[in-house]
């Protein structure tokens, strides 16, 4: 009886030894309330709920206790786990080309393709990156290392995610939390940015009604676009090809079914997928680290340079175009890939100061041109540090 | 010709298309696939360096499949003798002045990023990837790479008088620059760019340590990237607005030549209405502005034109009920 006993409770101690509560340390509490914070945001504030729900959920999923020598195949890091299987998606860079399918397939670019111009103005906030690219090199970062970081300013999750799982994977994790936080954040990050730099008069500004875009200009831009992008920059050669091949799915009209699976049902799973391992690779031991905090600081920097840039680019466009022609510079801002958040914010900013001032249809232009230039971005800094 | 021969005659017409297209990719495709086998590195002078299976020291070159697929190189031919540049010399005597990687032997199946490497100075008795290709180290030596057929020139290099095992290599596999690597740098059967990543990353932080020449630079690919594409969309803009424009100008004009004929139409039966049946003018008038003025707009119905009438005996209709 007495050896019936002891066998019980040799296994009941061995099963508590198990337990999220025998294993769990102080750092993955603190991680465990920052998975419910972003849930809390994400449901409760309704910040980019698509994004940091399955984020939110991952960072908790991620920083369970359990007995790492118990070889239960369970972890993120350890090889043949499940998660570990869903996390090669980001690791090998495979889910970002894939979302950007879906970009392309959901992407409209006939904003673009109505005022051209504006695809410059998607050209100069891509200088976030390599503003931030230089303040990280000062802070004592590796030139691959201050490329991944800086990318955040581009203010492109898959991007982020594709270019540092190439150029510094040990940051990953804390560099795709943070682009996509800051992502969530445009709307608090933004409008401060944007009202300091323009005039009442500046914002009052209307822009002329966007000419009708024909179908043939559609079909052709994924293609002549791809082929000028890739030949310039073969190494964003995965990102650009597939947006503009989801694109060419949409305007075709001929590949209905591949175009609405590429921006549904595809995309979806693999935002889930994306979502929830980058979440989950943020273990407290890999996360709080005085890299993040630098990670974040740099991250906001780079969006706020970002923003600078698209709206003092519009504003010195503005002195070479004549009147009639001019362009708000609150759709400055949106030359950041965040689409169409960025442009959203174009808009409701224009409609604080002019009820009438529709900028939605404008501001997608240099948004959709911000998705083409980062993944061009991310492309130079692969083919020079790659 | 019945519509039935019409139709297979133009499935035929499509077919035989189709498989041009495809006969032409293949072969397209067949040569980039032999234009990706590169000579990566080449040891003229082996005195103490990699061993043959008979531990002899000969000269030796690697081949690497500077793509990600797998190819055989079974067939290929290796020469020294640059008397094969004379393009009317026949095949037959081409191929006797170069040696053959053998058929039958598996490594010949070189896989993607993989290489191979051939012995040069020795005889095909001795194995598959012995070659009969001399080669004199105390002189400046051509080497090149031939497609199966004998005539195709896939790669070729000149490779210096070089000290005792140092060898000739790209700077990295494929790469289009070649460097004497010196004793330690050989890297026979493996992969050339050992250790450039590092230098990469330390080289830009030699010389670009604040970041801005890249940035500088970065930027400059980025604007030149969107400035093309902005052309072109502004370019084909115009173009496309003019075309339009014009085939708007067309219509408008067919249009008119068409409301011009009905006008002279409507005219005379006008008249003739007026004078012969004594219908209103006023009504006149007003009915044919209207047609006139729906058929500018291209507003009136579709209709056949044809009615039929016929009379047919439904159950409901039926005398019994």
């Amino acid at each position: 009886m007495t050896g019936t006993l002891d066998f019980l409770l040799d296994n009941f101690n061995e099963f508590l030894t198990y337990t999220g509560f025998a294993n769990g340390q102080v750092e993955n509490y603190i991680m465990i309330a920052v998975g419910a914070f972003f849930l809390w945001l994400a449901i409760k504030k309704d910040f980019e709920p698509l994004l940091l729900i399955p984020i939110g959920l991952g960072i908790i999923l991620g920083n369970i206790p359990f007995r790492a020598d118990a070889g239960l195949e369970i972890g993120l890091y350890e090889d043949n786990s499940v998660l570990n299987i869903f996390y090669q998606g980001v690791k090998q860079g495979w889910y970002p080309p894939l979302v950007f399918l879906g970009i392309g397939a959901m992407t409209d670019f006939s904003a673009l393709l109505s005022n051209p111009k504006l695809v410059l103005v998607g050209a100069a906030a891509q200088f976030g990156i390599f503003g931030a690219y230089m303040v990280a090199l000062a802070l004592g970062f590796e030139p691959n290392q201050a490329a991944g970081i800086a990318i955040i300013g581009g203010a492109d999750g898959p991007t982020a995610i594709f270019l540092s799982s190439k150029l510094s994977p040990n940051l990953m994790g804390a560099i795709a939390v943070c682009a996509y936080s800051y992502m969530a954040l445009v709307p608090v990050i933004q409008p401060p940015v944007m009202r300091l730099l323009t005039t009442k008069k500046e914002r009052l500004i209307r822009m002329p009604k966007p000419r009708q875009v024909s179908k043939t200009e559609k079909i052709l831009f994924p293609i002549v676009g791809l082929l000028l992008t890739t030949f310039i920059v073969p190494s964003g050669l995965p990102l650009l090809g597939m947006l503009f091949f989801g694109n060419l799915l949409k305007e075709s009209t001929k590949t209905d079914r591949l175009s609405f699976t590429a921006g549904n049902a595809l995309n979806n799973i693999v935002v889930m997928l994306l979502g929830l391992t980058v979440g989950c690779s943020t273990q407290a031991s890999e996360f709080l680290t005085l890299n993040t905090v630098k990670i974040f600081a740099l991250g906001a920097m780079a969006f706020i340079i970002a923003t600078m840039s698209g709206v003092l680019f519009v504003k010195i466009m503005n002195i070479f175009l004549k009147e009639g022609n001019k362009l708000n510079p609150l759709i400055g801002n949106a030359g950041v890939s965040a689409v169409p958040m960025a442009a959203r914010i174009s808009q409701n900013l224009g409609l604080e100061y002019d009820r009438h001032n529709y900028l939605l249809m404008h501001a997608m232009g240099p948004n959709v041109a911000g998705v083409i230039g980062s993944a061009v971005a991310a492309g130079v800094l692969l083919g020079f540090l790659g | 010709m019945d519509i039935d021969k019409i139709m297979i005659y133009n499935q035929m017409k499509k077919i035989g298309l189709l498989l041009v297209v495809f006969m032409t990719s293949s072969s397209i495709m067949f040569g980039q696939g032999a234009n990706n086998i590169k000579i990566n590195e080449v040891m003229v002078n082996n005195t103490d360096n990699y061993l043959d299976e008979y531990g002899r020291k000969l000269p030796w070159v690697e081949l690497v499949n500077n793509s990600f697929t797998t190819y055989n190189v079974r067939g290929m031919f290796i020469t020294t003798n640059k008397e094969v540049l004379d393009k009317d010399m026949s095949v037959p005597e081409r191929m006797k002045l170069m040696g053959q990687i053998p058929n039958g032997f598996k490594e010949s199946l070189i896989e993607g990023r993989q290489h191979l490497l051939l012995y040069l100075n020795s005889k095909p008795e001795k194995g598959p990837r012995h070659l009969d290709v001399v080669v004199d180290p105390a002189q400046t030596i051509w080497i090149a790479l031939y497609d199966g057929n004998g005539k195709n020139l896939i790669d070729s290099v000149t490779i210096p008088v070089m000290k005792p095992n140092c060898s000739f290599a790209r700077i990295k596999d494929g790469a289009p620059v070649w460097k004497i690597q010196p004793v330690t740098m050989v890297t026979p059967n493996s992969a050339n760019n050992a250790g450039q990543e590092v230098s990469k990353i330390e080289n830009i932080k030699a010389n670009d340590p604040y970041g801005i020449l890249m940035a500088i630079i970065a930027m400059s690919i980025v604007f030149l990237a969107l400035v093309l594409l902005y052309i072109f969309m502004k370019g084909f803009g115009k173009l496309n607005m003019s075309m339009e424009a014009r085939k708007e100008r067309t219509e408008k004009y067919k249009t008119l030549i068409k409301i011009r004929k009905a006008s002279k139409k409507a005219i005379t039966m006008a008249k003739d209405g007026y004078q012969k049946k004594g219908i209103n003018k006023e009504t006149y008038m007003a009915v044919i502005a209207m047609a006139l003025s729906e058929y500018a707009q291209d507003v009136h119905d579709l209709e056949s034109g044809i009615i039929t009438i016929k009379r047919k005996n439904t159950a409901w209709n039926a005398k019994q009920f």
